[in-house]
């Protein structure tokens, strides 16, 4: 029963690192990469629009301007790596032999910095 | 810190075989509990508590030959593993394994695409091949071929076709487009089936189905006889002319008509493809909550189901096809579509252009040209929390077994406080009726009337001689039980077969209700 309570417990991890103290881009990875992994991943359901089911629920619960998640200033690191290693509700977790460590933290600095990735969202 | 341990196994045993495994796969690659790494292993959309399947490890091997190891060290030890490949088998259990402290053994790193032959139209994978990455090396490679996937395009190439599961195109019968397999078996040595069985192997693998003697790949399917490390599979050639079409139906009783009107172009192939009539709450998920409709638990009044379809514009059923092939061919069959299907009455024929900006009719067109996509997971936003479990009867494709189905399933969800969210997948000749339980599983309550629900649609279907074709994790031996003519006969032989292949019963314990010792264990839920 331990996973049925996580979304509280990932709701207090997020708010308990703020945002400031994110590992810098070196430390989480190469965002080119992280682009990638996003498309490869992540984007079917955290694509924009309806038919991107979390897009979707996010729109839902935060509204518009904070369904995609790619570029969010709210999000840390830590919460990303947490919820894609715990899954969150709805998100299945992904494992490492899917998505592995070097790749998490290259998806991570994608999502916080995608500025950095070429063919980044403006 | 309690461990999770495998039933019966002592901490002594278990240390020893993972330490084992360990030197096969890599300190890496054995992951144990509880290691937080191990969470990612839990089936996190059944109505049972995770805990009932809880992996005490996971072991990732990265080749043929890793497996072969791996198994050995299983047999050694006693210890049982339970294979996944891409493990988003949702709905099914994902990638937990049917009982508390199985090791799991996730084959996703071998994740290779080995061959696509494109003159004779066949590729051959590893277990690991997501159905994006497969798509992705079609298109990376501009190979003139499509694949074919599941509606949940996170899933994989191997485990769905091992599963029996179905997808879109004109391949969408993904066991009847398999042809050759390697299988590593219980004591650890290497089988090719069919032409594969030739020393030095044969180019004819992939290509000729039944080799010499008894065809045994379906021996391996849904199944706990071996962990099947490569399959060849049948590729469906890009069509120069593609026609999706969408028909919208009125009423709920237009499921009899538009059955009865499909079979003969199923069966004289005027519609290839998988095509399904999906009713209407599964096309609104895309567009909209349940909780914009309705606060508290129980399905929605008939009143407000008229009320979604006419603003979002669908049908109380939605029926989806294409016709595939030359640009004649299709316009000539294009001509028959019509006449048929506009007899129903009030139904609205749509195509492609007529929808351009519909979600929920974009990816069904996605999904029969192969393109991977998640849009049905849509479905999970319908009253949150993610609880999802399919039930899955087969029946003949006929009018009076469809509306027999939807009427039954529809009265038991509604008992429980369900909502009805269905569709028929037609094939040849018979049709897969999914039904999606949808729930909040971090509601107790809801969680225990979708298994409650859910195992009485089991007894009620087989009541009325329909058997599921595919199920979730815990309701295996309920499902094996009701395959049980002439005494049992049937499970009967196939643990004839597990004992005779894996004696040691250390391959995937209860998978499909196959048993190494026969009967379940008591503490199974």
């Amino acid at each position: 029963m331990m996973r049925r309570m996580l979304p509280a417990l990932v709701t207090a991890l997020a708010l308990a690192l703020p945002f400031a103290a994110r590992a810098s881009a070196a430390e989480t990875g190469d965002a080119a990469r992280g682009h990638q992994v996003f498309d490869t991943r992540c984007v079917f359901c955290h694509g924009e629009g309806l038919g991107h089911p979390a897009w979707q629920l996010l729109a839902l619960k935060k509204g518009k301007d904070k369904a995609e998640i790619v570029g969010r200033q709210d999000l840390t690191p830590a919460y990303i790596k947490q919820v894609v290693r715990n899954g969150f509700i709805e998100m299945p977790p992904f494992r490492a032999s899917e998505i592995s460590n070097p790749d998490l933290d290259a998806l991570t600095d994608y999502i916080v910095h995608p500025d950095a990735a070429p063919d980044a969202k403006p | 810190m309690n461990v999770i341990l495998p039933r019966g196994v002592s901490k002594e045993r278990f240390a020893a075989a993972t330490s084992a495994m360990r030197k096969v796969v890599g300190d890496h690659w054995v992951i144990l509990d509880p290691n937080p790494l191990i969470a990612g292993y839990m089936d996190t959309y059944s109505a049972a508590p995770e805990s009932s399947t809880a992996a005490s490890a996971a072991v990732c091997p990265a080749s043929v030959e890793e497996v072969q190891e791996v198994v050995k060290v299983a047999n050694q030890h006693r210890i049982p593993i339970w294979s996944i490949s891409t493990g988003k088998n949702f709905a099914y259990g994902g990638p937990a394994p049917r009982t508390a402290g199985q090791v799991v053994l996730d084959l996703r790193r071998m994740n290779r695409v080995i061959e696509v032959n494109t003159d004779l139209g066949y590729a051959i994978v590893e277990p690991g091949v997501g159905y994006v990455d497969f798509y992705n090396y079609m298109k990376r490679h501009k190979l003139p071929y499509w694949i074919d996937c599941a509606a949940n395009g996170m899933g994989g190439v191997m485990g769905n076709t091992l599963d029996h599961g179905v997808g879109y195109t004109a391949y969408g019968d993904h066991l009847l487009m398999q042809c050759g397999m390697e299988v590593v078996l219980a004591d650890g040595s290497l089988m090719r089936t069919g032409m594969g069985a030739l020393p030095g192997g044969s180019p004819s693998w992939p290509l000729y189905k039944y080799g010499y003697g008894p065809y045994i790949d379906g021996l391996f399917t849904q199944s706990n006889f071996g962990v099947v490390t490569k399959i060849g599979l049948w590729l469906m050639p890009e069509p120069p002319a593609f026609r999706p079409f969408m028909v919208q139906l009125q009423n709920e009783d237009d499921l009899y008509q538009v059955t009865e009107l499909l079979r003969p172009l199923k069966i004289n192939m005027i519609i290839p493809n998988a095509a399904i009539t999906v009713h209407l709450l599964w096309e609104a998920s895309v567009w909209t909550t349940k909780h914009e409709w309705k606060t508290g638990s129980g399905a929605l009044p008939p009143r407000t189901l008229r009320q979604i379809a006419e603003k979002f514009n669908l049908g109380m059923w939605n029926f989806y096809a294409a016709l595939y092939g030359l640009p004649e061919v299709v316009e000539a069959n294009w001509q028959i579509i019509e006449s048929t299907f506009r007899s129903i009455k009030g139904a609205k024929i749509y195509r492609e252009e007529d929808r351009k900006d519909d979600p929920s009719f974009n990816y069904r067109v996605r999904l029969m040209r192969g393109e991977p996509n998640l849009t049905e997971f849509s479905l999970m936003n319908w009253v949150g929390g993610g609880g999802h479990i399919n039930f899955s009867p087969i029946s003949p494709a006929s009018g009076a077994d469809a509306m027999k189905q939807f009427q039954m399933i529809r009265k038991a969800c509604e008992k429980f406080g369900f909502d009805y969210i269905g569709e028929f997948v037609i094939g040849w000749r018979e049709q897969h009726h999914i039904l999606m339980l949808m729930f909040n599983r971090y509601d107790a309550d809801e969680s225990r009337r979708a298994h409650d629900c859910f195992a009485q649609l089991i007894n009620d279907a087989a009541a009325e001689g329909y058997g599921e074709y595919r199920t979730n994790l815990h309701f295996m031996d309920q499902i094996a039980g009701t395959y049980g003519a002439n005494d049992g006969a049937l499970l009967r032989m196939q643990r004839h077969i597990k004992r005779a292949l894996d004696p040691a019963g250390i391959l995937a314990p209860g998978k499909n209700g196959i048993w190494p010792l026969g009967e379940p264990p008591e503490t199974n839920s």
